[in-house]
């Protein structure tokens, strides 16, 4: 029986990845099965750990994410309620009625997700004999694009 | 807002309302909208909230397509014939190759002859609780190498998860036979058989 030590400098030995292979292939035929785990441990720490990456530094863009989406429906909602003075029930109504996409900047200061704000739904509408949102009602009423609307005077400007 | 939906929260937990802007409901709301957020509340609720995982979660398809986008150019750039696979062509996969395995593997590599060559996954993973997940994946598709007669099983792995070696990447180089590959080194996957006999034969 080989010596584990002999096997894994055996494998990283190897001067092509076709001879790796086979040497790996050989490892059953030189060792007892208790002994596998831990040669593939340590030829993978040797040989294929050094080549992996991170590739946490970097994230893909999306347009509902960023924060101009995010900027122009909390302006749509600062505005219709007076920096959030005016939020009674009829306010609300009729700022989400004139501008669905509001309902992003009202639904995270929630802080509930799409899910849980439209589960949320429930528990209000069947009461009152409405119909519930739904998920995907949510997501696309946040993702219709507002329109955009120039700063009100007097105001200053938001970053 | 009111607190009226849900009512108090039970023993020791928290109430979502419980955050800078909605403690006091509407009136806190406004008082940020007014006078603007402090740079430490904001932090704050980046440490709390997490840092970026409501866009990492909409955008995972797309982060798990970086690593195939990159097989996909070498195979293109060598005339490589393969096929990457997807939900649209699953039963092709099956009907043409005998490759059964559902999902089927990432990539199917075949020849002129139309005979599967190899099979080709690409995994990545951030932790190593992912990783060990994941590598089961190549424990199935072994199997089906073995039922296929011994079909070469390559894999190409991204993120720091796999560097746990022990029940993560040590058994996917176990299951590989060794044929694993990141994105900084999968060009010399194209040394490995079967790719030196397919090289350019794609049209």
């Amino acid at each position: 029986m080989a010596r584990v030590e002999d096997t894994i400098n055996l494998i990283v030995g190897a001067t092509t990845w076709d001879e790796r292979v086979n040497r790996m292939r050989q490892i059953p035929a030189r060792h007892g099965t208790n002994e596998h785990a831990g040669i593939h441990a340590k030829v993978a720490k040797l040989l294929y750990v050094p080549h992996l990456a991170p590739d946490f530094a970097y994230i893909h863009g999306a347009d509902f994410y960023e924060l101009p989406h995010f900027q122009l429906a909390y302006n749509k909602a600062a505005a219709a309620t007076a920096e959030f003075t005016k939020v009674s029930v009829a306010d609300l109504e009729a700022a989400i009625q004139a501008e669905p996409s509001v309902l992003l900047a009202l639904r995270v200061i929630t802080g509930l997700t799409k899910g849980e704000f439209a589960a949320s739904s429930v528990l209000v509408a069947e009461p009152l004999g409405l119909k519930p949102l739904t998920s995907n009602k949510v997501d696309s009423m946040e993702r219709r694009a507002p329109q955009l609307q120039p700063p009100r005077p007097g105001r200053r400007p938001r970053p | 807002m009111a607190r009226s939906l849900f009512g108090a929260p039970p023993g020791v937990l928290k109430s979502k309302q419980d955050k800078p802007d909605t403690l006091a409901g509407w009136p806190t709301a406004q008082g940020y909208a007014a006078a603007g957020v402090p740079y430490a509340v904001f932090l704050h609720q980046r440490h709390y909230g997490g840092a970026f995982r409501q866009i990492l979660d909409a955008t995972s398809e797309l982060r798990g397509n970086l690593i195939e986008d990159a097989i996909e150019a070498l195979f293109v750039a060598n005339k490589v014939p393969y096929i990457r696979t997807g939900s649209h062509n699953q039963a092709e996969i099956a009907a043409r190759f005998e490759l059964t395995v559902i999902p089927a593997p990432d990539f199917v590599v075949f020849d002129s002859t139309d005979t599967v060559r190899a099979m080709l996954e690409c995994k990545g993973a951030n932790d190593g609780g992912t990783a060990r997940d994941k590598a089961l994946r190549f424990e199935r598709l072994r199997d089906e190498s073995v039922r296929l007669g011994g079909l070469p099983l390559i894999g190409v792995l991204g993120g720091l998860g796999w560097t746990r070696v022990n029940d993560t990447l040590g058994p996917v180089v176990r299951d590989c036979d060794g044929r694993v590959f990141s994105v900084s080194n999968m060009v010399e996957m194209l040394t490995v058989n079967p790719f030196p006999s397919l090289i350019g034969t794609a049209p």
